[in-house]
């Protein structure tokens, strides 16, 4: 009896032993590397490891990977939820070589956070390649020279992606570009010299916007609707210095999708200087029967060449419309119109902008008083 | 065991993923050695500093090196030098694309000596990125000197105490500079700028501040089409210089703040072929011209007393007020500035004044009173759109 007990007692202890030693051993919830790591180790505080690869497989879902020295750390695929984390003072480098992506993304139904990292192509594609997931939250990194774009995200089902106090430059195609029916929030991006554009968004998302540098970039942003509406708010944020378009909304296909773009205290400068006139600083075009609205509200259009805005309807079938509205606006110096309408598009001014100093004219086409309410 | 997706199974670099079907620790043991040393040897694409470091090292990240002249030496093309502890590291000639990094938290410091620069950037075609440096004038002429390259981006940087310049670029027609969360003082003596721009290319600035130069703050000179944003400019000589003789420029001025300058704020000289656009908004230009300079103020457009300068301004919800002078001051035919939505209070002199064929337009829409010399003279009107 007291032996039956003892052994009882015994296995017992076993039991919990491995219980306890089990999620140790197998996944912790929170896993380090080290420039000093061994990927043999367990990824403990005491032991990390020294690869990303090694220390996700030691990681429990939503676990968390913490980097505790300078060093660099390899390209990763992701399938569960984790946040990779650098605090400020460490460098966490991913190298991007031919063929590979530096961060994948392959996690339905999960949440991905990266904070701190700098990933630097070396023949790689993608920076940051989200194929799949609820959400990925992109902080504090930093994302250069990769073959294709620093970041790409293939939304669907309304997942997200929060892009914040991050550089994306010298990518050949896109700074960040995203698809799909989904929401994207970019705050305090700084996205440059990209071969292709700088942020180029199409078919489905809702994006916010605010803060954002983009600039010295192929084409500044791109704004698409040819199978799904795209709505773009762009608020506190800068169009720089682009090759072409500095925004570049066109919808056509089947449909009767929609780009709806609002910028708002925003400045959009300098465009154009090697594309055809008079697109400009924003060229928005609607075929068919899609439509483009936009508003353009305390925001400085400038010194683009081409128009300050150009809004052209074309081909159009019934219902659709090609709109702009512009409000306490200044469109000052642009090579060809401050304002100029194609086709059947209208713009309509609320009569206190400054738009003077265009050369070819201020305002050009079908530019009316606005008539609704103020 | 990971699970293999379509990217890692078309990577066929990192050994670790093509083993996919060997058990996993027996890939990580056979394969540890081998990753350490490939990260060893690739390492020419990312090299390391430190305190305890030896230029006689490989610049690996377990054997740094001292300084970033030796670092630089051992690293690829494109590739990076990664700063490990805070100490200083010299001066450094970069002849080719790099990124130079102190991560924040980090002292990466520069100190340089008479006859010296701190950086020189002489790279044609190449793209260099300097973040979280402090380069510190010990007699040393220029802080960060861009000779040539395709793209300078500075960020997180401080420079102070430079003889002629803290950041000095002559850019090539397409060539760029980025210059961002970085901070410039007491640079540009006994002649010079805090920051001196000039040439083809293009200009970014964001959240930089230029204090304490006994010249100029920031001078762009006949061509660079510059941004300027956050930027804070406070206790110099003259504040901002633009000037277009031969080279058009054109400048945006945002969300700034020039401030307690001891002559003008701003100051655009214009005359020669070039043409000068400037879009100053949501910008503040108060207490300047402590100096008493005459004519002088918050801001000043001159062209030619023959008429031969061409500028362009427009003043977009911005304050200009408290300076001594007046708060705006045009002269000369082919100056035209407009006003919108500004506040133009208690300057000394005249709050707008436009002078000997120059027009200053504004359209109602601003409060312009208080001025000891009177708000407006010689001020146009205009229609909003």
């Amino acid at each position: 009896m007291i032996d039956s007990a003892r052994r009882n007692l015994t296995v017992a202890a076993l039991v919990l032993a491995l219980l306890v030693a089990a999620p140790a051993a197998a996944a912790a919830q929170r896993t380090f590397v080290s420039a000093t790591g061994n990927d043999a180790s367990a990824c403990s505080l005491g032991a990390p490891c020294r690869s990303f690869l090694a220390a996700l497989s030691h990681t429990s879902s939503d676990g968390e990977i913490v980097v505790l020295d300078s060093g660099g750390y390899g390209s990763v695929t992701i399938t569960q939820g984790v946040t990779i984390t650098a605090p400020e003072g460490i460098y966490a480098g991913i190298s991007v070589f031919a063929g590979d992506n530096g961060v994948t993304i392959n996690a339905p139904g999960a949440v991905v956070v990266l904070q701190g990292l700098t990933i630097n192509g070396q023949g790689g594609s993608n920076g940051i390649y989200f194929v799949q997931g609820t959400e990925l939250r992109v902080a504090r990194c930093n994302i250069s020279a990769m073959t294709d774009s620093g970041v790409v995200a293939q939304l669907g089902g309304g997942s997200i992606l929060h892009v914040t106090d991050t550089v994306s430059s010298r990518n050949a195609n896109a700074g960040i570009r995203a698809s799909g029916a989904g929401r994207i929030s970019l705050a305090n991006v700084h996205i440059a010299s990209n071969g292709g554009f700088g942020f180029l968004v199409q078919d489905g998302p809702d994006v916010a916007m605010r803060d954002a540098v983009i600039e010295q970039n192929n084409w500044g942003i791109g704004a698409f609707a040819n199978t799904a509406d795209t709505l773009l708010d762009l608020r506190n944020s800068r169009i720089f210095s682009n090759n072409k378009h500095g925004i570049w909304a066109q919808t056509t296909g089947a449909g009767t999708n929609v780009v709806s773009l609002n910028v708002t205290d925003s400045e959009i400068a300098r465009n154009n200087q090697s594309a055809s006139t008079p697109s400009g600083g924003i060229f928005a075009q609607a075929n068919l029967a899609t439509s483009i609205r936009v508003t353009i509200v305390r925001t400085q259009l400038i010194y683009n060449r081409g128009a300050g805005a150009y809004v052209e309807l074309k081909f159009p079938s019934p219902g659709a419309e090609a709109t702009a509205y512009v409000r306490q606006s200044l469109l000052h110096g642009n090579t060809v119109y401050g304002l100029t309408t194609v086709g059947l598009a209208t713009i309509y001014t609320t009569g206190d902008s400054t738009i003077e100093d265009n050369a070819g004219g201020d305002l050009n086409g079908n530019i009316l008083a606005y008539p609704g309410p103020s | 065991m990971q699970t293999v997706s379509p990217a890692s199974a078309r990577a066929t670099r990192r050994p670790l993923r093509t083993r996919a079907g060997v058990p996993f620790w027996t890939a990580i043991g056979a394969l540890i050695a081998i990753h350490s040393i490939g990260d060893a040897q690739a390492t020419a694409q990312r090299t390391f500093v430190a305190s305890n470091g030896n230029d006689a090292n490989p610049c690996s990240v377990a054997a740094p090196c001292r300084s970033f002249a030796a670092s630089i030496a051992q690293t690829n093309d494109k590739g990076e030098i990664v700063v490990l502890d805070s100490a200083g590291y010299g001066n450094v000639t970069i002849t080719k694309s790099v990124t130079i990094v102190s991560p924040p938290g980090i002292y990466a410091g520069i100190s340089v000596f008479t006859g010296n620069d701190g950086i020189t950037v002489n790279a044609p075609s190449g793209v260099i990125v300097l973040r979280g440096l402090k380069i510190n004038g010990q007699g040393g002429n220029v802080g960060i000197n861009f000779v040539q390259g395709a793209e300078l981006r500075i960020e997180r940087c401080d420079i102070a105490a430079m003889r002629q310049f803290a950041i000095n670029a002559s850019l090539a027609a397409g060539a760029s500079i980025y210059i961002r969360d970085t901070t410039i003082s007491g640079s540009g003596t006994p002649v010079g700028s805090g920051i001196f721009l000039t040439g083809g290319g293009r200009v970014s600035l964001e959240r930089v501040a230029i204090t304490g130069s006994p010249s100029v703050g920031i001078t762009i000179l006949d061509g660079p089409d510059a941004a300027l944003r956050h930027v804070a400019v406070e206790r110099n000589d003259i504040g901002i210089l633009l000037q277009s003789g031969f080279g058009s420029t054109s400048v945006s001025i945002d969300e700034s703040r020039i401030f307690a300058n001891r002559s003008d704020g701003i100051r655009m000289l214009t005359g020669g072929s070039g043409v000068l656009r400037a879009a100053i908004s949501d910008s503040e230009i108060v207490t300047n011209n402590q100096g008493a300079l005459a004519p002088g103020g918050g801001i000043v457009v001159q062209g030619t007393s023959a008429g031969t300068g061409v500028a362009q301004v427009t003043l977009m919800r911005t304050r200009s007020s408290y300076n001594v002078g007046a708060g705006l001051l045009a002269q000369y035919a082919g100056v035209a500035i407009h006003v919108d939505r500004c506040v133009v209070v208690e300057n000394t002199g005249y709050g707008l004044a436009a002078a000997t064929g120059a027009t200053v337009y504004t359209r109602g829409t601003s409060t312009i009173e208080n001025n000891i010399g009177g708000n407006l003279n010689g001020v146009s009107s205009y229609a909003g759109k």
